[in-house]
């Protein structure tokens, strides 16, 4: 410290080789440093893909399963003693006969050698509940198939499907792989004349949800999300661009409208399961409005996605160069068709892709929706904004709770759904961005 | 500070030009001058287009323009000339009210075409900017077709009856702009994709296209390269023949080329006005001669 505060002798020129040294190993330094800045943005995103990769990886290897599902084919005689004893051909009765009876005795006739009340009931278990339904909607859709022999898919017990899959292993126990020796046996009598296989799981796409795995599909869950998506993007688009073309082109700048600008951003950041709550106060409790509807679930989600759509249109007002409006009103045009006829048709694109993120934000919300109601056990397809439903995100969330394998495999196969929707939704986005995009 | 004690030295300088000029040559169509003039030369004109009386121009707290009067004569080209600042672009903007756009700007004092105040209540400013066109400093067409940059004036006025009206507008006014020949096959094409020069000759087709009296350039030729701005020059020259012309240039040289009448601002006053060559080659203000020797600026 005391040699610096004396003075201290004039330092003598540096001679230009003496210069050159230094910047040499100033040179060394700066060239390691950026050379580590390098490492360090690399490891960076080499971690991010990595994790993106797994996370694909886990719910692909646990999820593309689902989109095949085991079928049983079996050669049914719909008997019309069974179906219809009174020989009235009357929807009502078609509906309400016996169909699991037919089954029941197909199966019988398939393994005639099976007696006992037990083991008849461990060969029925091999098919799914659901078998009986299309039996049924085949009859009542065509009456005249009564007293004919028909081959039928129908679909196997989640079980099987397990087997079959090689989720169950053979060797595991009879108790945790929830089926008998004998009833492996049949699987395999079945396998070996074809009638047992693996086929394109359309079940999954046109069923909604079931207690049982098998049945279970995202039908009713993707016709409730595009509903309140529907409702979503006809309420937000219209309200954010006029709010953001209000704000950012017509309003004056004061304190009121610097309070509202900083409440747009503090919307966007408020967590979303605060406006399910507040829908569900305002909505549901204040309006009265239905309980698990789409049209509740688009509004609650419109307030949710406003303030992005609001912010992301006053960004693409904003690129807009002011040159265009100064031109247009040194042409003599008026403020609004300085918007309408310039500002607008350039700012397009940047709102459309805001208001597609927004969307894309929307379909992957869950919370604000549990809060509705909208999480309730629905088997129905919704058919209207009125009706119950649940959406994809709640529906994978529903799922994970469920201890058969097959959900867990369906959740899986519900989220790739999901992500397909985002990546298609986020790759439009990207495209109206380029295509749209004006330059000047 | 700085401003205002430039201020007073020039009222005291100022004074003598002044005050012999504004009551000798009592204009027929001119409103009286308001007190506190000082500019030196001809502010007033016989007959004049357009007349600016004690025009006054705040942003905010700031005052970019200070009591300003000068007249514009019909068919001429007046140039204003300037260092950066001095409110030159300012005093343009206030002509079509383009001042108007900018947020915390006031503008007082009168301002008249052909008698008529330009900021009357009862008249719109759509009829006023009709009237007054406007070129900018950089080129600036719309994102759309050539076509659609001429055609949108004439459309938003409702000055094309039909299809065919509107297809000669559209010729016409390309022509004049001295653009026809470079661009007749391809109409339909962004004007955008035009170079510069071409672009800012297409913005004066769009400001003829609604037939104004005036048209006002604001440093037209500052993005362009000799031949472009050479173009632009020619063009004005014809173009005086029917319109009056207001620019702002930072160039003397084109000053001196294209105007007939010239004024020099300095820090929000008007310092002198007069025919462009007697400004050029006698000027009678100290600040004016310091100014066009390159002295300062």
């Amino acid at each position: 410290m005391n040699s610096t505060s004396e003075p201290k002798a004039p330092r003598p020129p540096r001679s230009a080789a003496e210069t050159q040294a230094l910047v040499e190993r100033s040179i060394g330094r700066r060239n390691r440093a950026e050379w580590r800045f390098r490492a360090y943005g690399i490891l960076a995103v080499t971690s991010g893909i990595l994790f993106v990769f797994f996370l694909f990886g886990t719910i692909f290897s646990q999820g593309a399963s689902v989109f095949r599902q085991s079928y049983v084919q079996l050669t049914v005689f719909l008997d019309p003693e069974v179906i219809d004893p009174a020989g009235t051909r009357r929807a009502d009765d078609l509906i309400s006969a016996d169909y699991q009876a037919l089954i029941r005795e197909t199966l019988k006739k398939r393994f005639p050698d099976v007696e006992g009340r037990r083991n008849l009931r461990e060969l029925y278990g091999l098919v799914s509940s659901a078998a009986s339904m299309e039996l049924q909607q085949a009859v009542v859709a065509d009456p005249s198939l009564l007293g004919r022999t028909q081959r039928f898919d129908v679909l196997a017990d989640d079980t099987v499907d397990s087997l079959l899959k090689g989720r169950t292993l053979r060797s595991a126990s009879e108790e945790e792989r929830k089926l008998s020796d004998q009833q492996v046996g049949w699987i395999d009598a079945l396998r070996q004349d074809e009638s047992l296989r693996l086929k394109f799981n359309s079940a999954f796409f046109s069923n909604g949800d079931s207690r049982d795995p098998e049945q279970a599909g995202i039908r009713g869950a993707i016709t409730g999300s595009l509903l309140t998506l529907l409702i979503t993007l006809l309420l937000s688009f219209p309200i954010g661009v006029a709010a953001a073309v209000y704000l950012e082109e017509f309003a004056p700048r004061n304190k009121l409208t610097d309070i509202i600008e900083v409440n747009i951003n503090n919307l966007a950041a408020v967590p979303s399961i605060v406006f399910g709550l507040l829908g569900l106060a305002v909505f549901i409790g204040f309006f009265g409005m239905p309980r698990s509807a789409p049209l509740v679930g688009g509004l609650v989600l419109t307030l949710l996605t406003l303030p992005t759509i609001i912010i992301a249109s006053r960004a693409a007002l904003k690129s807009v160069p002011p040159s265009i409006r100064e031109a247009a009103l040194g042409m003599g045009a008026s403020p609004v068709q300085v918007v309408a006829h310039h500002v607008l048709p350039l700012a397009m694109p940047g709102m459309l892709t805001g208001t597609i993120i927004g969307m894309a934000r929307a379909l992957g919300e869950s919370a604000p929706l549990l809060m509705i109601g909208m999480v309730a056990f629905i088997v129905d397809v919704p058919q209207g904004i009125f009706d119950s439903a649940t959406a994809l995100p709640v529906q994978v969330f529903l799922w994970s709770d469920l201890p058969e394998r097959g959900f867990v495999e369906r959740t899986s196969g519900a989220i790739i759904v999901l992500l397909l929707f985002l990546l298609v939704m986020n790759a439009t986005a990207v495209i109206l961005r380029n295509k749209f995009e004006k330059r000047w | 500070m700085g401003t205002v004690i430039q201020r007073e030295s020039i009222n005291e300088t100022g004074a003598a030009g002044a005050v012999p000029q504004a009551p000798a040559n009592p204009p027929r169509n001119s409103p009286p001058l308001p007190p506190g003039i000082t500019t030196t030369g001809t502010v007033t004109l016989d007959d004049p287009l357009i007349s600016c009386r004690g025009v006054d121009v705040f942003y905010g707290e700031k005052q970019a323009i200070k009591n300003v009067s000068i007249d514009i004569a019909r068919k001429q080209v007046l140039a204003m000339i300037g260092p950066s600042g001095c409110g030159k672009s300012t005093f343009l903007r206030c002509l079509n009210r383009m001042n108007d756009t900018i947020p915390g700007a006031r503008v007082s004092g009168l301002i008249q075409i052909d008698g008529n105040d330009i900021h009357d209540k009862r008249r719109d400013v759509v009829q006023l900017r009709a009237r007054i066109g406007m070129v900018f400093q950089k080129p600036n067409p719309f994102p759309k077709s050539i076509f659609e940059n001429v055609a949108y004036g004439p459309r938003i006025h409702g000055l094309a009856g039909d299809r065919a009206e509107l297809d000669e507008i559209v010729s016409t006014s390309l022509r004049r702009a001295g653009l026809w020949d470079e661009v007749k096959d391809r109409l339909n094409q962004p004007g955008t994709s035009l170079s510069g020069g071409q672009q800012q000759r297409l913005c004066i087709a769009r400001t003829i296209a609604v037939n104004p009296e005036v048209i006002l350039m604001d440093e037209p030729c500052s993005a362009l390269d000799p031949i472009a701005t050479a173009r632009i020059e020619d063009l004005m020259d014809e173009l005086r023949e029917s319109y009056a012309i207001v620019i702002v240039t930072h160039s003397m040289q084109q000053a001196a080329r294209v105007s007939q009448r010239t004024a020099y601002f300095h820090l929000g006053d008007l310092i002198e006005v007069g025919p462009t060559d007697k400004i050029f080659t006698n000027p009678s203000h100290k600040l004016t001669e310091d100014y066009i020797t390159g002295r300062f600026g």
